[in-house]
């Protein structure tokens, strides 16, 4: 008896303990960059590489070809690995590296060239570069079935490498011949058409090149169909359950049935046809009869799983909790809100789920109180899959009614987790901008007892006959499914009664201040002059800043010469970024600026939490380019950026631009400045120098962004008429901190 | 006088005191040398050269010096103030006098300029820049005649003018500006003088027709000229 009291004891013990691993596990870990950092990143490795290939070359117009190719190559290549998109470094990574072990463990030499990094996109790609580099988005990782899979995209990809496929690319547009060039007549289609039919070739020979290197590996050959398969539904999320509008509704706001699709939604379109003149991949049918007939009856040899099933699985799960995060960067709220509903479905506690969903909100908002609600949202008729429900709720969602449902939402999954500080403090947010556009008051909301949701579900009972006067009225014969309910209510103020009970809301609500855009907003929101003046405004007042240090996150550097064969060449590491960093630091030290150098050119092997810190930053900056127009912006990653800010202290993240132009002179220009010269005697010292010197132009901008408040701070951007030389760097950046340090 | 050096202190202060002026790298004085050439225009309209003597005076004409001074009173603007001094001869080939013939004569014109510069998009005294002021001269000229071999003072004479510039400064080892551009300088009495025909059908005196000449050949060696300069930045 005693031993089986022991025995339930300890079996009990052992439950609450797997439960408690289980409450631990349901927060997700964003995977983020780990260890040194690859040679890859350092911007001289790049070059040498380049170098050294070139000399492979056998003829000296290949060479030539070469040497050009490798300038816009060379760029596009670090600027990818330097983006703050590429991981490195994590347990995925090293999974993947041993997947590429398995695929070419007949060919060591091949293997040391191919290097393979993870690239944070929701979208379901890979892609490989001239130099052996091949980037596997998380997207495609979340969207497969298992490693054979990932395996023979990874041949796929090592396939183009092999092949030189983007140099062969390169070469066959430059080299069209006089005839063919002829054939397009000034035509961007037609020209946009011969290089699809050249891009498709090269898939087709990426695909068979890649198939002989995955047949020798020993995976599954039948997988490679599955993959085509996948790859036909990427645009769909990586599953497909059913939406429940639960999941959509609070507890005291149900969203109007109305606002609901009840029955089946339209699934996603796959063209089964063979058509395929405009795509860059030859069609999904075309590329599964070729590995079809090479596979043959083989289907089963192999395996499905060559590394570890356990593994597999593992990092998929991984890479769909990052999903939803990826998709709300690329501005897909639906997706991303439908990837945290799936993975809600079976963790349903996560707390990271939850913060991607306040976070979803937030950006919503965002879009619908800025005039963008058509930039998120699709239309009706082109949402498919189980998204298309939020798509037509958030279609027929007035602005004021989405704030109310974000509002609503935010509070609950605050009251949900209470701790987390990333969702409470995007829930103020929602709340701020709640406020600002709508309620300045409390007394806005109904209360408790004043709540009927059948009254608020009675604004949008549109009758039949109702929706068809309605679409008689539109004499242009354009179908209306707008709801009517304008004139009957919306459920935006009955949507907090329990909450205005709360000492917590009322605190915080009342704590709020209004945003200053929006009262301006009240009085003019579409004046472009007013903004255009108060841009100006913004150039030449002094503000008052008195920032004394700040990270210089990223800076950009291109030179455009149109008198060259090349006519844009970016500069990597070159000259001219060199001097302008010089330039930047001389300033700042003489108006003792503290300037923290986060830029690829001073990144060093050792850097590795500087590169990471990067990363997140550069994502903000990517995201507040998407959001130009927002005066202030939370970032995806906004507890990040506190870290950081007190990490470094300093919450000020400053971006520089350089672009200098150099153009093409006419002998028509010359001629005319040498005639004016001739004309006028006493100028024709300078008109002979304008005659025969190029014309310059340089822009040049830096702009500095708060990462607390989300806000842009400072701004300078101008065109001049000089080439950018140290003395134009010294004196602007000069100008830019005394600015700064202004108190 | 007394006014004068005030209304500068003003000025200066005016400049100064907005603490957000940033200059280059911090330097809101400069200091420098002009060089101004010029077409000798004036010399080729009224007076007879000689054959070697064009290329001469088209090629080395008298040098005209300057000395500037530029205050960054704003992001974008400087307060310039300048001297030029050139000399020219408005007697080159001789003319007959009531008594005696005018063998030689000179003329040092001693130039004033205030100016705005306007440095936009540039941060002053950097970069591109249109300068707009006025200018005064005074012209101090001397005469020989033939037989007596006296030297004559004529009394002074003035003239005043609007100038604009334009051109493009750059910076050497965050200290040293060096300029070229375009300097435009319109005077008034000079451009009257062009049509004084006191000369040809009046009775001018020996000094009249002097000062007509040295104010002609001042305007026209102020009115296009190409300029080099250096300074130092403080």
């Amino acid at each position: 008896m005693k031993k089986i009291l022991i025995l339930i004891a300890l079996s009990l013990w052992a439950v609450f303990f797997s439960l408690g691993v289980y409450a631990q596990q349901t927060r997700h870990q964003i995977i983020r960059c780990t260890g040194p950092i690859p040679e890859d990143f350092l911007p001289k490795k790049i070059k040498s590489e380049l170098l050294s290939d070139n000399a492979k070359r056998q003829t000296g117009r290949e060479k030539r070809l070469f040497a050009t190719f490798s300038v816009g190559n060379n760029y596009a290549i670090y600027n990818q690995l330097v983006s703050g998109y590429v991981v490195y470094g994590t347990p995925l990574n090293n999974y993947i590296n041993k997947v590429a072990d398995k695929l070419l463990a007949n060919d060591k030499e091949l293997r040391k060239k191919i290097r393979f990094y993870l690239f944070e996109s929701a979208q379901v790609n890979a892609f490989a570069f001239s130099n052996g580099i091949v980037f596997i988005n998380i997207g495609l990782v979340s969207h497969l079935e298992n490693e054979a899979q990932l395996a023979f995209v990874m041949a796929h990809e090592i396939a183009h490498y092999k092949q030189e496929h983007s140099f062969k690319a390169y070469t066959h547009q430059k080299t069209l011949s006089r005839k063919e060039r002829k054939s397009f007549e000034g035509s961007v289609i037609k020209e946009e058409l011969n290089y699809k039919r050249f891009s498709r070739k090269q898939e087709q020979d990426a695909d068979e090149v890649g198939f002989e290197i995955y047949r020798k590996s020993g995976y599954k050959l039948g997988a490679a169909l599955g993959l085509l398969d996948r790859l036909a539904e990427a645009e769909l999320p990586y599953d497909s359950l059913r939406l429940n509008k639960r999941f959509l509704d609070g507890t005291y706001l149900n969203i109007p049935e109305k606002y609901f699709i009840d029955g089946n939604v339209k699934a996603i379109y796959i063209d089964t046809t063979e058509v395929d003149s405009l795509r860059s991949h030859p069609a999904i049918p075309k590329r599964k009869k070729v590995l079809g007939d090479k596979i043959g009856n083989q289907v089963n040899s192999g395996e499905y799983f060559l590394v570890s099933e356990q593994e597999f699985f593992k990092y998929r799960l991984e890479c769909r909790y990052e999903l939803s995060r990826l998709y709300m960067l690329d501005k897909d709220y639906a997706k991303s809100i439908y990837n945290c509903y799936l993975l809600l479905s079976s963790d349903p506690n996560n707390e990271y789920l939850y913060e991607v969903l306040v976070k979803n909100l937030y950006f919503l908002q965002l879009n619908f109180n800025n005039s963008s609600k058509r930039d998120v949202v699709l239309a009706k008729s082109k949402a498919t899959g189980e998204t298309a429900r939020i798509h037509f709720m958030l279609n027929n969602m007035k602005s004021e009614e989405l704030n109310a449902w974000c509002l609503r939402k935010s509070w609950e999954y605050h009251t949900k987790f209470p701790d987390n500080e990333e969702i409470f403090s995007f829930t103020k947010k929602i709340t701020q901008n709640f406020k600002s556009e709508f309620a300045p008051e409390l007394s806005y909301f109904y209360p408790l007892n004043q709540y009927n949701d059948s009254l608020i579900q009675s604004f949008y009972a549109v009758t039949e006959n109702e929706e068809l006067d309605e679409k008689k009225r539109n004499n242009k014969g354009r179908k209306i499914n707008k709801i009517k309910m304008v004139s009957k209510g919306s459920f935006a103020k009955y949507c907090m009664p329990d909450y205005l009970t709360q000492a917590h809301f009322q605190e915080v609500y009342q704590s709020l201040s209004i945003t200053k855009k929006l009262e301006e907003t009240d009085e003019d929101a579409n004046d472009k002059n007013k903004k255009k003046k108060r841009n100006k405004q913004k150039q030449t007042d002094t503000p008052k800043l008195d920032i004394n240090k700040i990270i210089l996150a990223d800076l950009t550097q291109i030179s455009i010469d149109e008198r060259r064969s090349e006519s844009i060449m970016y500069n990597v590491m070159d000259k001219k970024s060199v001097t302008l960093i010089n330039a930047i630091k001389i300033c700042a030290e003489k108006n003792s600026m503290d300037v923290v150098f986060m830029v690829p050119e001073v990144i060093q092997k050792e850097d590795t939490s500087l590169l990471a810190d990067r990363n997140i930053i550069i994502k903000y900056l990517d995201e507040r380019r998407n959001y130009a127009d927002v005066d202030e912006l939370y970032g995806v990653d906004h507890s990040e950026l506190k870290r950081l800010s007190e990490k470094y202290q300093t919450r000020y993240l400053g971006v520089v631009y350089n672009v200098g132009f150099v153009a093409r002179k006419s002998l028509g220009d010359i001629g005319t400045d040498v005639c004016i010269g001739l004309l006028n005697l006493p100028l024709l010292p300078i008109a002979l120098f304008e005659a025969f010197s190029p014309e310059k132009e340089s822009y040049l901008g830096f702009a500095l962004f708060d990462a607390i408040t989300g806000k842009m701070v400072y701004s300078k951007e101008q065109t001049y008429n000089t080439g950018a030389n140290t003395d134009l760097f010294k004196s602007e950046f000069y100008d830019v901190f005394l600015k700064l340090k202004s108190k | 006088m007394r006014y004068s050096f005030i209304i500068l202190q003003l000025i200066f202060i005016a400049g100064f005191a907005k603490g957000q002026v940033p200059g280059y790298m911090g330097k809101k004085v400069m200091l420098g040398l002009t060089y101004d050439y010029s077409p000798p225009i004036g010399s080729f309209m009224f007076e007879n050269l000689g054959r070697g003597s064009v290329a001469k005076t088209l090629l080395l004409p008298p040098p005209r010096l300057g000395l500037t001074l530029k205050f960054v009173t704003s992001d974008h603007k400087t307060l310039d103030f300048s001297y030029i001094n050139q000399t020219f001869n408005p007697a080159r080939s001789g003319f007959q006098n009531e008594n005696d013939y005018v063998e030689s004569a000179s003329s040092t014109a001693h130039v004033f300029n205030i100016g705005l510069s306007n440095h936009s998009p540039n941060i002053a005294p950097f970069g591109f820049y249109l300068t707009q002021g006025l200018s005064i001269v005074t012209i101090n000229s001397t005469y020989m005649l033939q037989n007596s071999k006296v030297v004559y003072k004529t009394p002074l004479a003035f003239d005043f003018g609007y100038h604009i510039s334009m051109g493009t400064r750059r910076i050497i080892a965050d200290k040293i500006c060096l300029e070229a551009g375009v300097n435009l300088n319109f005077f008034a009495i000079g451009f009257f003088q062009l049509l004084n025909m006191e000369e040809e059908f009046g009775e001018p005196t020996t000094v009249d027709i002097i000062n007509i000449r040295a104010q002609r050949l001042n305007y026209f060696d102020n009115i296009a000229s190409v300029r080099l300069g250096a300074g130092y930045l403080f």
